[in-house]
């Protein structure tokens, strides 16, 4: 069976029909390229898997579970975390403390036992620990006392990544993660997405308008268009696929 | 030595600076109880319970981003809910502490909810809606339950272990010393949320509140417990004020106890640990002196030299003062103390494997320090 199998889902915002009957799977392990051009309901439907929308209707499990039926702070036990197209960090807080607030559904200790003090300590000690091994596996530990506000937005981009790696789920969201990035280091941020994949063996569902990087890592795509999926298999079928070069055609050349 | 100094937290030399710190905070304490006159641990003991409410403040509005103009109501609730069962009762005083502090829990419960659809300055109304209604709800209970204008304070009489007698100088102590526990009791509760997973949570729920619940903080649990916490902990301000007040009548706990809250909050550094305590002391002998010498000004023209105008002096001193220093004395004297020394966190685990080609080198690609 499927990790992640999305039927049926549809979201309108009044009048805005956002999503309209999509359906696609992803299997563990894989990483799957979401493609399609802006407005297209892409950030919408990671929305619906996080919880942060509501589906008007259509269904979404994930390793059995219904996810429609599971409130968004509980997302993350499941086993999924995700990156955010503009950015939703913590300015105020250092980059070692973001990376540990991603790893908060690991923790158990609650109002009482912080309080208290009661067995946090041993805890607290290997979150920090993991949350800087992630900052270096970023690149960014240099940088663990600083406060991300004012980053350059790279920058905050990978540390985007390695806070949602801090859940360590097994399936994770990237909206948009090479916006804003050189040539370089759009390369490099491939090869980083291709060694998490394997390092921590979870599965991808990658939204990128960089063509070459999707089609270059992807297992699978998906394409849509006004809401509604136009084009799902293998990138070189998908990239030849006619609707997918109308549908693109005047916004990529 | 280079400056800044740097000191690795939590090392020998952290440590040896915050036993200094304490001790010398501990020997001022023994020094006015053992020196000072009835009436100067009286204003430490008002000074402690403003310092109380204003950490308690700190918790909801400075860490969880949670604004609330109420927290005067929790005060008074506590401070009516030891007056009436000590005296009505006969109550312990302890036991009405408890009490107290659960009932205050509960209604910041109950404040909790609307909080959670309502920000900012929304929420800063319906908590202002609150305070407004208390005076009213206070003069009912007088009026019909106490059957008085007034409900007499709560008389603590010192426990017989202290060694201390139940006259006014012996009181005085006695009150000087439990609010000074009090007062780092609840430090104590704040700084060690602060310094936890939950603490860690309660800021991402004020930076950023979708983020927040994406890494998995149940934001209604998280925002309503908080609230309720912060009012429990008003609450033993209320209680700590009705053990030295001689009556409580419904203005005891007004829409300006709730403004001087957030004035020494603001004074001494909303979200800093050691900011509401600096504030409060800070605003309140401030206050004091202002109230006693203003009225000998004679260069001030005769109406501004009454004590409400000294109030009115002092609430321009701090709005002034937080333009200059948006984040408080305690945020001023850090950045200031930044150049000669700094504490810094304890380094990274290093590197699994030193040799490890993939584990990649500090330092940092160019262009990204600042
Ligand atoms: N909260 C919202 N309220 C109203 N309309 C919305 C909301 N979120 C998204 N939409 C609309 O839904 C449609 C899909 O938007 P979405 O952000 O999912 O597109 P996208 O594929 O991520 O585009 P882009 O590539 O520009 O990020 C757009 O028409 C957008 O205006
Ligand atoms: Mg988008």
């Amino acid at each position: 069976m499927a990790m992640l199998d999305v039927q049926d889902v549809s979201v309108s915002f009044g009048g805005i029909v956002a999503l309209n009957g999509l359906s696609f799977s992803i299997e563990e392990g894989q990483i799957c390229g979401l493609i399609g051009p802006n407005g297209a309901g892409k950030t919408t439907m990671f929305n619906v898997i996080s919880r942060i929308y509501q589906a008007t209707s259509g269904r979404v499990s994930f390793r059995g579970h219904d996810l429609l039926q599971v409130p968004a702070h509980s997302i993350a036990r499941l086993g999924i975390a995700r990156t955010f197209q503009n950015l939703a960090l913590f300015p105020t807080m250092t980059l070692l403390e973001n990376v540990m607030v991603g790893g908060h559904s690991t923790g158990t200790a609650g109002f009482a036992r912080c309080t208290l003090r009661i067995r946090t300590g041993r805890a607290e000690r290997a979150l920090r620990d993991e949350a800087g091994d992630l900052l270096r596996s970023l690149r960014l530990d240099h940088l663990a006392f600083h406060p991300a506000a004012g980053l350059p937005f790279g920058t905050l981009k990978r540390l985007e990544i390695a806070r949602a790696l801090a859940a360590r789920p097994a399936f994770l969201l990237m909206d948009e993660p090479a916006s804003g990035l050189t040539h370089s280091e759009v390369d490099e941020l491939s090869e980083t997405i291709r060694s998490i994949r394997d390092e921590f063996k979870l599965a991808v569902l990658l939204v990128e308008h960089h063509m070459a990087m999707v089609m270059g890592i992807s297992d699978t795509v998906v394409a849509m268009e006004f809401g509604s999926k136009i084009a799902e298999g293998p990138p070189a079928l998908v990239q030849s696929n006619e609707r997918v070069i109308a549908a693109y055609l005047g916004t990529t050349p | 030595m280079t400056m800044p100094i740097k000191i690795r937290e939590s090392s020998p030399l952290h440590w040896a600076l915050r036993v200094v710190g304490v001790s010398a905070l501990a020997a001022i304490a023994v020094y006015f109880a053992s020196n000072a006159a009835p009436s100067t641990l009286g204003k430490i003991t008002e000074a402690c319970t403003l310092a109380i409410a204003a950490v308690s403040l700190n918790l909801l509005l400075g860490f969880n981003g949670q604004i609330s103009l109420g927290h005067s109501t929790f005060a008074g609730l506590a401070a009516f809910t030891a007056g009436y069962s000590v005296n009505a009762w006969h109550w312990n005083p302890w036991v009405s502490l408890g009490v107290a502090c659960v009932l205050c829990f509960a209604l910041g419960l109950l404040l909790g909810l609307p909080a959670l659809r309502l920000k900012g300055p929304y929420l800063a109304l319906v908590t202002l809606a609150v305070a407004f209604v208390w005076p009213t709800v206070a003069r009912k209970f007088l009026q019909q339950t106490v059957k008085a204008s007034t409900l007499k304070g709560m008389r603590l009489r010192p426990p017989t272990w202290t060694g201390l007698a139940n006259n006014r100088v012996d009181r005085a102590l006695f009150l000087f010393w439990l609010s000074l526990v009090l007062l780092v009791i609840t430090y104590a509760i704040v700084r060690n949320l602060r310094k936890s997973r939950i603490g860690r949570s309660l800021v991402a729920v004020r930076d950023n509140e979708t983020a927040a619940a994406v890494m998995g903080v149940n934001l209604p649990f998280t925002k309503t417990v908080t609230f309720g916490i912060s009012a429990a902990l008003a609450g033993v301000a209320g209680w700590l004020a009705a053990a030295q007040l001689a009556t409580l009548d419904e203005n005891s706990f007004s829409i300006l106890t709730s403004i001087k809250y957030l004035l020494a909050l603001f004074l001494g550094g909303a979200a800093t640990l050691a900011g509401p305590v600096v504030g409060a002391f800070t605003y309140f002998f401030a206050d004091d002196l202002l109230k006693t010498n203003a009225p000998k000004w004679d260069f001030l023209p005769g109406p501004l030299s009454k004590g409400p105008v000294a109030s009115f002096l002092l609430g321009v001193l701090v709005i002034v003062f937080v333009f200059i220093a948006p984040l408080g004395l305690v945020g001023f004297v850090k950045a200031q103390g930044r150049k000669l020394a700094v504490v810094v966190p304890p380094p990274l685990r290093p590197a699994p494997k030193a040799s490890d080609p993939t584990a990649h080198a500090s330092p940092a690609p160019a262009g990204e320090v600042e």
